[in-house]
């Protein structure tokens, strides 16, 4: 176990409670080789991988990269013709705007899942043990099921004299239907309610790691339960905050469907814009452009990230 | 006799349905260090913590200066804990973590770094205020703990197990420095061990605790000398225990009758009384025939070779530690006998008869109730 150890370190391959590939390959060829000759050999046990991505993640991205610089073709396809174009054209205030929305709605999101999620986690992590791991599961049990069958769901309670509207009704509380289907609040509920599990699941397990003998220390050093909350439980699940926070920001700049289901054709975020290029407008090159300028956004977003919490690879987003 | 700070009034505490104190009562002096002397599980750490206010007493009142603080939060208490694996904030460094709690007074900044230096100063890390916990090695990190309880000039100290996690060197250092922090500061210590060395160097009194109960209270001498119980004698030096039947009692000496080795009849073994136990001998409390256990410790135990005195026993093993030597007799039905002396000695080996003896001053009577 100690050579071990040592070996990972050697390799740089040690990365505290990190699920990559590394952590895996470490499980799957133990110690237990002569130390001559797995340096030799381990990259023919990584090449799997390696190949793995090249084929199913950099040469699509490579792929995606030239087709955005090329030109439509009048009926279908694409010129093999040189254009900035397709860039050119994403500077256009309707589709910029399309960009700002996106970013508005992943920022209102983002706010949803933390506001409900934080508490959420919280206090699952503070559960007896049975009983936390029955709330993961009542967590983790909406991913068995279709995204689309769910969002059909919120249909349901959403239209006009659906559940919500009986219920509003029924209580009092208000007395026409509300009207709440294809609207904005709708997309932003669906977007939350499909987000939230990452959220749940980021604080959580940073919460489950706290030592609550510092929140103990707190007390005992003069600070009320909020004062020990706010200068010592919540610094230390922050790292659970802003992987959360990435885990939601991210995709819920791309979704779609939420949007066209939930929206009705109303709401037009980024990912309903290339969705709409692909399909029905055919124009694949400014798809392709629509999707470049998405991921470097992210990609910016995750360097943030990175900037923030101070994390070196992106194995510590879980 | 001095002031009382902290009084502690039956305190009474279960974790489902297991009773782990079973009626507390201590008063304890302003200045004073009084150590917690217990096996693991006797209900010391509970104690400090209901004194701490981290968990609450089913029964019993905790007093404060006087003032009943039971019911009070920790944060209202003006009582500072040093915890046992330091509990020091992993994402604040040195200086934050022990201007946490004059931060929370409201503290001027220039007072807090002011105090803060004065404190690094006393636990000898001047110039530590922005190193980060995880830079720092175990006797650092205990310093500072330290160092953030005291900053807060608490009433009462409370030290769980402070010295456990370090190596013997290290904690021989830690206690003469921790007793230099003490007698500076005028602070009372409430200090909890299972380390009777350490409770015997440092204290002003100890309290032996065992099962939810207190065995007995008193100075390191009294409890070292004049253990009340066997389980006090046994935890407290390593004492002998022979339980037998009291024969009689002369010029206050017991002579307890105990019958334990192979040749069979029994031998008169002997036992100072303290005055408590005379006074009882004459209002009768302890009388002839009366069950009873007397501790003798092991240092004390003379041997002689055939034909001596005492209990006649079989040499079962030597052990040579420490520049003492143990002699392990077996003891038959009283158990093991452990007779201890400074240096080697030729005399008995492993097999041989030894007839052991003691002066009546240095047995004890234990157990009287």
């Amino acid at each position: 176990m100690g050579q071990n150890t040592r070996g990972k370190e050697r390799a740089g391959w040690h990365k505290e409670g990190g699920t990559g590939v590394m952590q895996i390959l470490q499980a799957a060829f133990p110690a237990g080789r002569p130390p001559g000759k797995r340096r030799d050999r381990w990259w023919m046990a990584v090449m799997p991988f390696y190949l793995f991505t090249v084929f199913f993640v950099a040469l699509p991205m490579v792929y995606l990269l030239v087709l955005s610089f090329l030109t439509r073709a009048r009926a279908w396809g694409v010129v093999n013709e040189f254009t900035l174009d397709n860039y050119l054209r994403i500077a256009k205030p309707v589709y910029l705007n399309t960009f700002k929305e996106s970013f508005q709605m992943a920022v209102l999101t983002t706010i949803g899942t933390l506001l409900a999620g934080y508490p959420f986690g919280y206090f699952m992590a503070r559960l007896p043990k049975r009983a936390k791991s029955l709330m993961m599961l009542l967590v983790v049990i909406p991913f068995w099921t279709s995204a689309l069958m769910r969002m059909y769901g919120w249909i349901i309670i959403f239209r006009s004299n659906g559940l919500l509207d009986k219920l509003l009704m029924g209580v009092g509380l208000t007395d026409s239907p509300l009207k709440l289907l294809y609207s904005y609040p709708a997309v932003l509920v669906g977007m939350v309610y499909s987000l939230l599990p990452f959220m749940i699941l980021s604080v959580y397990s940073s919460t489950d790691k706290m030592d609550w003998g510092l929140v103990e220390a707190a007390r005992d050093l003069g600070a009320t339960k909020w004062e020990a909350f706010f200068t010592i439980t919540m610094k230390l699940t922050l790292p659970g905050i802003l992987s959360g926070i990435v885990l939601v920001f991210i995709p819920s700049m791309g979704l779609f469907f939420i949007a066209d289901i939930l929206g009705g054709g109303k709401v037009m975020l980024v990912g309903n814009l290339i969705q709409n290029q692909l399909q029905s407008g055919r124009d694949w090159p400014f798809a392709a452009a629509l999707s470049v300028v998405l991921m470097m956004f992210t990609s910016v977003m995750i360097w943030i990230y990175r900037k923030v919490a101070g994390v070196k690879d992106l194995e510590g987003l879980l | 006799m001095a002031e009382q700070i902290l009084e502690l009034d039956g305190i009474k505490k279960s974790f489902d349905k297991v009773q782990v104190l079973r009626g507390i009562s201590l008063s304890i002096r302003q200045g004073e260090f009084i150590t917690f002397l217990g096996a693991s599980g006797c209900g010391k750490t509970t104690t400090l913590r209901i004194i701490a206010g981290l968990e609450t007493p089913d029964e019993g009142k905790v007093f404060l200066n006087g003032k009943d603080v039971t019911a009070l939060e920790p944060n209202q208490r003006n009582v500072n804990t040093v915890f046992q694996n330091y509990a020091l904030f992993p994402h604040m460094n040195v200086f934050s973590n022990i201007a946490y709690g004059l931060k929370l007074k409201k503290l001027p900044k220039k007072e807090i770094v002011r105090k803060v230096g004065e404190m690094l100063e006393l636990v000898q890390l001047p110039g530590y205020e922005k190193r980060m916990p995880f830079e720092l090695s175990g006797g650092q990190k205990q310093r500072v703990a330290i160092a953030r309880a005291v900053v807060n000039n608490p009433q009462v100290l409370l030290l769980d197990e402070p010295l456990g996690a370090l190596d013997l060197q290290l904690r021989r250092q830690m206690q003469v420095e921790l007793k230099r922090i003490q007698k500076r500061l005028k602070i009372t210590f409430v200090y909890i061990t299972h380390d009777q060395e350490e409770a015997l160097n440092m204290s002003d009194r100890i309290v032996v605790m065992d099962n939810g109960k207190l065995e007995q209270v008193g100075t390191p001498d009294e409890v070292y000398y004049h253990p009340k119980t066997s389980y006090a004698a046994r935890f407290v030096g390593t004492a002998n225990i022979l339980s037998g039947r009291l024969k009689k009692v002369e010029g206050g000496v017991a002579w307890v009758e105990v019958s334990c080795c192979p040749q069979g009849p029994t031998v008169l073994v002997p036992a100072a009384l303290s005055k408590a136990q005379a006074e009882q001998v004459r209002l009768g409390q302890i009388g002839q025939g009366q069950q009873v256990a007397m501790a003798v410790r092991s240092e004390n135990v003379r041997l002689e070779k055939e034909g001596g005195r005492g209990l006649r026993l079989l040499v079962t093993e030597k052990n040579f530690a420490g520049g003492m030597l143990r002699v392990f007799l077996d003891a038959g039905a009283l158990g093991e006998l452990v007779s201890s002396r400074q240096g080697m000695d030729p005399t008995f080996q492993a097999g041989d008869v030894a007839f052991a003896h003691w002066a009546p001053e240095h047995g004890v009577l234990v157990d009287t109730g």
